[in-house]
């Protein structure tokens, strides 16, 4: 019975530290891992979707080569937000400044998903390319120490359609 | 309707231009989504809830925006924006405009730089912005 405060001692601090470090260790194991799958799927599905070329400029459809049937309107998007160790990596920068790279591989690994998901959009419509192609990224959340950041990423764009698949622009309705 | 974000629709002419139509919407999360939303922000990466209801909330504001345009007469809407605001916390607009246009197709006997409409873009052939228009 003498030692029962040391167990609690043992079991508080335990609490403690669970409660402090156990997220930021699930994020970083788990979330590196669903990372990696992630980064993988994007690397199949660029693969498959490079045939279609893509531009940020409202090229003319001639000077790409193309003879244009029609156009529709093509987005993407995704919702984002940093695992619980960038989280608590984050906030150590806060205090240092200084490039914030743990970042850099989500916003872009996000954008990359918009971006697919986009481009499969113009797949399915039999595109021959994507023009004048938008990314916007925006927060939906305000700032919030308590919560975690997160952003929505789109990528839109003008999806030329070959001359046999031209909508009717009489014809209302998406 | 045809929805494009270039100044021109590929493969068409722009007759006529019939004004600026927009459309909006402001989307609050739930609160069921909220706790899932935060659980898998624990491992990061993609919050499919919200990605879900934005994209339902953006198709939402195309479509205002699409009925404005029919509205007007037009057929097509060019040079679309779109803008994503954070409202309060929980809440997000999403704010779609653009060119509501009248187009033509072109054919064998009308080529491109033969189209009656070949230069629309004057200030005199879009109607003013007045306040009726929502």
């Amino acid at each position: 019975m003498e030692d029962a405060p040391g167990i609690m001692a043992f079991l508080v601090t335990a609490a403690i530290l669970l409660f402090a470090f156990g997220p930021p260790l699930v994020g970083l194991l788990v979330g590196r891992y669903i990372e990696k799958a992630h980064l993988r799927s994007l690397d199949e599905a660029e693969a498959a979707l490079r045939t279609i070329p893509v531009t940020d400029t409202d090229v003319p459809a001639s000077k790409l080569g193309l003879t244009p049937g029609g156009a529709v309107f093509v987005v993407g998007s995704v919702v984002i937000a940093p695992d619980a160790f960038r989280g608590m990596l984050s906030k150590l920068r806060l205090l240092i400044g200084g490039e914030m790279r743990w970042y850099n591989q989500l916003l872009s690994r996000g954008r990359r998903e918009a971006l697919c998901r986009m481009l499969k959009q113009a797949h399915s419509r039999k595109a021959q390319a994507v023009v004048n192609v938008r990314m916007e990224v925006s927060s939906i959340t305000f700032w919030d120490a308590r919560r975690p950041p997160m952003v929505e990423i789109i990528a839109y764009g003008t999806a030329v359609l070959p001359v046999s698949d031209a909508a009717v622009p009489e014809q209302a309705g998406s | 309707m045809i929805v494009v974000n270039t100044e021109s629709v590929p493969g068409y002419e722009v007759m006529e231009v019939k004004g600026l139509v927009q459309g909006n919407t402001i989307r609050a999360k739930h609160l069921g989504r909220d706790i899932a939303a935060n659980l898998k922000s624990l491992v990061g990466g993609e919050l499919r809830g919200y990605t879900e209801l934005l994209t339902e909330a953006r198709r939402q504001s195309l479509e205002r925006m699409m009925a404005q345009a029919q509205q007007l007469g037009a057929n097509a809407v060019i040079n679309v924006r779109f803008t994503t605001s954070a409202i309060t916390q929980g809440a997000a607009e999403l704010y779609a405009y653009g060119t509501a246009v009248y187009v033509q197709r072109h054919t064998a006997e009308t080529p491109p730089d033969q189209m009656p409409g070949a230069t629309m873009f004057r200030a005199e052939n879009v109607p003013g912005m007045d306040d009726s228009g929502r």
